[in-house]
């Protein structure tokens, strides 16, 4: 099973690195997420995973490269922009608040301790247990 | 139960009160506390969350810390205290709504509730998120949980207002119906009404044993009012008798103190009323105005220094201590005249009378004061017009009586006392046919009486004896009245003494005859030469008698002159009658006078009658008279004797007698027709007389000349009349002649001198021409 999810990792690895990010999670759905449903759970439109888990998006700093790149990428804004459509989903109670980080190995070790939590990851390598297979 | 209901009428009131309040706390006071209360609580609490949202946001903004704000804001939406919440960005000056919950509200709408009491909001700033967090509380919420809270309150109040209507009707079943009962007996019992029973059913026990005493009450005042009315009818119809009798007895009072204070303030008299030491107690306004002294300044003056001149104030003084110690005084109660003071010190008469009057213990003296100045100025002037009233009315030379409507003399003057020779005392107050015993009596108190009737009566004659000559009397009488308010009437006889008038009458009457028989002689006198001439003219104009012109031209000529004399004659007797005949007065001696007389040719033959003049005691008389005139009226008496002689002589026979100092001086001229000249020391008479004849006819015939004479002497000395004898004794059917027919001339004696040839003369003898005699 790991190997499978590996490889699918692996397999799509192309497409996330295009994308300079990897996405990590624990006690996500069984299935695959696709790019899209992955988009959406970074612009906080999801906020269960079918599971049960509740889905908490862990991020880095806001004043970090990767936070820049995952607000380009989910919502192509930047990150001030990123901040209010969080803040605001949050005011309005549609999402759960998500979790900074200040570094990529704080996210992953908080995925690891955190079941529904996903992250992106720019630069640090990350387990390949927490990668999250796409499509 | 009765205890129980007691109880109740007890604590009503307060419980009234308490219930009253209770209903205020609990329908007022706790919910306006409770709304305001939970106003506040919303307030606190939206302000608190505002905060939390802006701290947690600013935290998130600036440490990446975000885990509390789903925490936060996951609740907004249930939480049913808001009415929304906004979040409002600021970039760039301006704001942005980034979000809201409810999601639909608009910045514009957070705006338009801005200055609510329930908007709050608060500032954030951290990291890139500066902005502010708005919320507003829900006004819905507030009224639901107020009435949520209101309630069991309401419920409560309604309970209340149960229990309280409920005890009222309570209340007033059992206590207030019986206590407004026992009210209402209490107050009829205290306005009289005792008819009305107590009622005796109050459920509370007190209100029972009230009312029971009530009714005892009532039953004992109603018998004791039945037992009273008897005696309070018999005293109120005793009360209503006296209390008129008081009532009239003060009304009389009140009134006899007015009338007594309008007396004193308008008497005539001065009122003085003085005390026992003499001191003013009263002074009424105559005082006043006669002594001078106010009201103010006299009262408490004593009499002695105020109106009792200094000669009396002994006297005044004695007086009263003598009628302290005696109680006699001896002019009390009597009116006498004394003196008084003025102010200026002026001294008058006054007329006094005083009187004591005891009030109370002591006793004071009423004076009452008269000015009598003036009145005894006017009983002296009074007295003097009724003295020279009286004076005028004697010395009238009338007869004047007054009489009284009886009839009774009141005066009778002097004059009239004289006349009737009577006393005065003989007369006033008795009637007429008291005093006379005479025929005429009786007609004059019938005259009298008719007078007071009012009837007009007209003056009668009357004649009395008087020093055995009989007096005409013209009597008069009306009624005169004296007084103006209060008229007294007299009947005023008078009596005018009307000898001489009737003497006036009788030369009046002779006057009339002598004019109509002058106008009858001038109608004669004139006729006859005047036919002589008109008879004479026509036989000039006859040719067969020229020679006979010279003679019928000469007794035209004759009578023309004779017809002339006549006209002058009748020119001076018109002049006299006119009073216009002017007489030339000389010296004139009388026989001188007498001898230049001449007969004059009447148709008688000078052979059958001779002339014959003689004087006598004329020698040196003198009087002053008009030479022609006089010469007129001889010529006219010697004409006329001439003229009715036929046959025998005319004498003329002027003769002076001396009588005592005066010179008498007589002329006679006779035979048939004779003159007189009589001449007393003062005047001289002429009679002039002729035969008169008893025939009518004759007796119209006295001559143009005596006709004219007698007027001129008339007006020349006063006195010249014809007697005319038959009328007093006429020779009726005789023919025999009256030796003397007087005619009278008055002359009035020559006082002076004359000239005779140049020198001048005495008028006549020395003593009847002396100046200082005449």
């Amino acid at each position: 099973m790991r190997q499978i999810l590996l490889f699918l990792l692996l397999a799509g690895g192309p497409f996330l690195w295009g994308q300079e990010g990897i996405p990590i999670g624990k006690g996500l759905d069984a299935k695959p997420l696709t790019s899209k449903q992955l988009k959406e759970v970074f612009l906080g439109n999801r906020s269960i995973w079918n599971n049960g888990n509740p889905v908490t998006v862990v991020l880095t700093s806001s004043h970090s490269e990767g936070f820049a790149k995952t607000a380009e990428w989910a919502l192509n804004a930047d990150a001030f922009d990123y901040q209010k459509h969080w803040l605001s989903l949050v005011f309005q109670g549609r999402a759960n608040a998500p979790v900074f980080l200040s570094t990529e190995q704080a996210v992953i070790d908080y995925v690891q301790n955190h079941d529904g939590a996903i992250g992106l990851l720019f630069e640090a390598k990350p387990p390949e247990e927490l990668v999250v297979s796409l499509q | 139960m009765k205890f129980l209901n007691s109880l109740i009428a007890r604590i009503w009131g307060p419980f009234g009160l308490m219930a009253a309040s209770l209903l205020v706390l609990v329908g007022v006071y706790i919910p306006r506390q409770q709304a305001l209360t939970l106003r506040e609580f919303q307030s606190a609490e939206l302000e608190e969350l505002v905060k939390s949202m802006a701290i947690n946001i600013s935290v998130a903004g600036k440490y990446d810390d975000w885990s509390r704000l789903s925490e936060i804001f996951g609740n907004i939406s249930k939480r049913p205290s808001l009415d929304f919440a906004a979040l409002v960005l600021e970039s760039g000056g301006t704001e942005s709504l980034v979000a809201s919950n409810p999601p639909n509200v608009t910045l514009a709408d957070v705006r338009r509730t801005e200055g609510s009491p329930l908007l709050v909001s608060a500032p954030f700033e951290g990291g890139l998120f500066k902005g502010r967090v708005i919320i507003h509380g829900s006004e819905q919420y507030l009224e639901r949980e107020l009435s949520r809270l209101n309630f069991p309150l309401q419920v409560g109040m309604g309970l209340i207002v149960l229990a309280v209507i409920t005890l009222y009707f309570f209340l007033a079943r059992r206590v207030s119906r019986p206590l407004r009962a026992v009210r209402e007996v209490a107050e009829n019992i205290r306005s009289g009404d005792l008819a009305t029973p107590v009622e005796g059913n109050a459920s509370i026990w007190e209100l029972h044993s009230l009312s029971l005493a009530l009714e005892r009450l009532r039953s004992g005042l109603l018998e004791q009012r039945q037992a009273n009315d008897a005696l309070t009818r018999g005293m109120e119809n005793e009360i209503q008798r006296q209390t008129k009798d008081l009532r009239k007895t003060l009304d009389e009072l009140q009134d006899s103190r007015n009338l007594f204070g309008s007396i004193i303030e308008s008497a005539l008299d001065a009122m003085v009323i003085a005390d026992g030491k003499s001191r003013i107690v009263e002074w009424n306004n105559r005082a006043e105005e006669i002594f001078g002294w106010s009201r103010e300044e006299a009262l408490g003056q004593t009499l002695s220094k105020l109106i009792i001149p200094q000669v009396h104030r002994d006297g005044h003084e004695k007086g009263m201590a003598h009628y302290h110690a005696t109680g006699h005084g001896p002019v009390l109660n009597k009116l006498f005249q004394t003196r008084a003071l003025r102010r200026d010190g002026e001294e008058f008469d006054i007329e006094l009378y005083i009187t004591s009057v005891q009030i109370g213990n002591e006793e004071v003296f009423s004076s009452f004061i008269r000015d009598i100045t003036e009145s005894k100025q006017m009983s002296e002037d009074l007295e003097r017009q009724r003295e020279l009233n009286s004076e005028l009315l004697n010395g009238l030379p009338m007869l004047i009586s007054l009489k009284d409507k009886d009839l009774r003399y009141t005066f009778v003057n002097d004059q009239a006392l004289q006349t009737l020779d009577q006393d005065r005392s003989n007369m006033i107050g008795k009637q007429e046919c008291e005093v006379f015993d005479t025929y005429w009596v009786d007609a004059s108190m019938a005259m009298d009486r008719a007078v007071w009737n009012g009837e007009k009566v007209a003056p009668v004659e009357n004649t009395l004896e008087r020093g055995g000559k009989t007096v005409h009397y013209l009597i008069g009488r009306y009624l005169i009245s004296v007084g103006k308010e209060q008229p007294t009437s007299y009947l005023l006889t008078y009596g005018f003494d009307i000898s001489q008038l009737k003497v006036i009458q009788e030369k009046l009457e002779n006057a009339l005859s002598a004019k109509d028989e002058f106008l009858a002689t001038i109608s004669h006198e004139i006729r006859t030469p005047l036919h002589s001439i008109i008879v004479l003219a026509e036989l000039l104009n006859e040719q067969s008698r020229s020679d006979e012109h010279e003679e019928f031209a000469d007794n035209i000529r004759t009578s023309s002159r004779h017809l002339l004399g006549l006209v002058n004659d009748i020119l001076d007797f018109s002049k006299a009658s006119a009073q216009r005949l002017e007489l030339t007065q000389e010296p004139l001696n009388m026989e001188q006078f007498t001898h230049s007389l001449k007969r004059l040719e009447t148709g008688t033959k000078t052979e059958d009658v001779a002339f014959v003049k003689s004087v006598e005691g004329c020698a040196g008389i003198t009087v002053l008279a008009d030479r022609v005139r006089l010469n007129q009226i001889l010529q006219n008496l010697l004409s006329n004797a001439f003229k009715f002689t036929e046959k025998g002589e005319v004498r003329l026979k002027v003769s002076g007698q001396q009588i005592g100092s005066d010179l008498p001086w007589n002329g006679r001229c006779r035979t048939p027709a004779s003159a007189s000249l009589k001449m007393t020391r003062k005047r001289y008479w002429v009679h002039l007389s002729r035969p008169i004849r008893a025939s009518p006819e004759n007796l119209a015939e006295p001559g143009l000349g005596s006709a004219s004479s007698t007027n001129c002497s008339t007006s020349w000395a006063a006195t010249w009349r014809w007697r005319a004898p038959w009328a007093k004794a006429p020779h009726s059917g005789s023919t025999s002649h009256s030796p003397w027919s007087k005619a009278t001339l008055k002359l009035k004696k020559w006082r002076g001198t004359t000239r005779v040839n140049g020198r001048s003369s005495a008028c006549c003898t020395s003593k009847t021409c002396c100046p200082t005699k005449w």
